[in-house]
């Protein structure tokens, strides 16, 4: 059986994030990220970056309520690096291995 | 009688469904290395390695095989010493390849002019090893163990045909195991193993589908 382990690999960390952005109609605030993405604040920041700078990510500024909020875009890269990302995965997870 | 016969036709198109498993098993190879190139997990390295050496050996095979095949009327000392060795690589071949499946999984739990009787020599001098199949049916066995548990967690299609591949692999072994002793089981042993790929490859067609 496919034990799932105790610890995620880098990429399954940005597909994580990626998802939970499409899963939230392409753009979501950083605490949603970090709870549904199970990140710690520091983690998830340099994630953040690291993904911003590979173009996989954008910032936005957005309104929630009538306050200035931080969203985190997902751009074509980054969608498409998802969807390959989920093939390889369902890939790996047809021989009961994981990524 | 009969089966004699059905199994020297068949011979020439256990080499074509060889070399197509291989060819698959080929296929399999590229698309993990494509995966690792984008994630570089080490699952799709392992499977990239196993699948790749999976299908060299059975290419290596079908090619040894076919050329022994041509050469055995002339020389018939050379051509059984070539099938020989052809079997010898492709053992070597799938214990590689399948121990290295099984260690990931380890690994992941823990962190035509011939006469009648010389074509039949060509079956039964290849010299299958009862303990080198038996090796690699219990490998086949516990990697459709982990395939098949899988399958029941996740229930996805692509999990079910690579567990149907794998029984199907592993049934081809205990086929082949038993050549010497009933004949006709070469067919169906070639026969199963070929479906096993197609299996694979059918896998391979879904995930690539995939929305």
């Amino acid at each position: 059986m496919s034990v799932p382990s105790k610890y995620r690999s880098r990429i399954r960390i940005i597909a994580d994030i990626l998802a939970v952005i499409r899963d939230h109609g392409g753009r979501a605030r950083p605490t949603k990220i970090m709870y549904l993405a199970n990140l710690s604040y520091e983690r998830l920041q340099r994630y953040l970056n690291d993904m911003m700078s590979m173009g996989l990510i954008e910032e936005e500024i957005g309104y929630e309520g009538d306050r200035e909020a931080v969203y985190y875009k997902l751009t074509d890269k980054g969608l498409k690096l998802l969807l390959e990302v989920e093939k390889f995965k369902a890939f790996a997870e047809a021989f009961g291995l994981e990524l | 009688m009969l089966v004699t016969a059905t199994v020297v036709s068949f011979l020439g198109i256990d080499i074509v469904m060889e070399l197509v498993s291989s060819l698959i098993a080929m296929a399999v190879a590229y698309y993990a290395a494509l995966g690792y190139r984008v994630t570089l997990s080490k699952a799709l390295l392992y499977l990239n390695l196993s699948f790749s050496i999976l299908g060299c050996g059975m290419f290596v095979d079908s090619l040894l095989t076919g050329l022994s095949m041509t050469i055995f009327k002339a020389s018939q000392a050379e051509a059984i010493a070539l099938l020989r060795a052809s079997t010898l690589i492709l053992y070597a071949c799938e214990i590689i390849a399948f121990g290295i499946l099984v260690f990931s999984y380890v690994r992941q739990r823990f962190s035509s002019n011939m006469t009648l009787s010389s074509l039949i020599t060509i079956v039964l001098m290849r010299g299958y090893m009862p303990v080198m199949e038996a090796i690699l049916i219990i490998m086949l066995l516990f990697i459709f163990i982990q395939a098949i548990s899988s399958a029941s967690t996740s229930r996805s299609r692509a999990s079910i045909f690579v567990s149907i591949a794998f029984l199907l692999l592993c049934l081809s072994h205990v086929f082949f195991m038993i050549v010497r002793i009933w004949l006709f089981s070469y067919i169906i042993a070639h026969s199963l193993q070929l479906l096993g790929f197609v299996f694979l490859l059918a896998m391979l067609l879904t995930v690539r589908a995939k929305k």
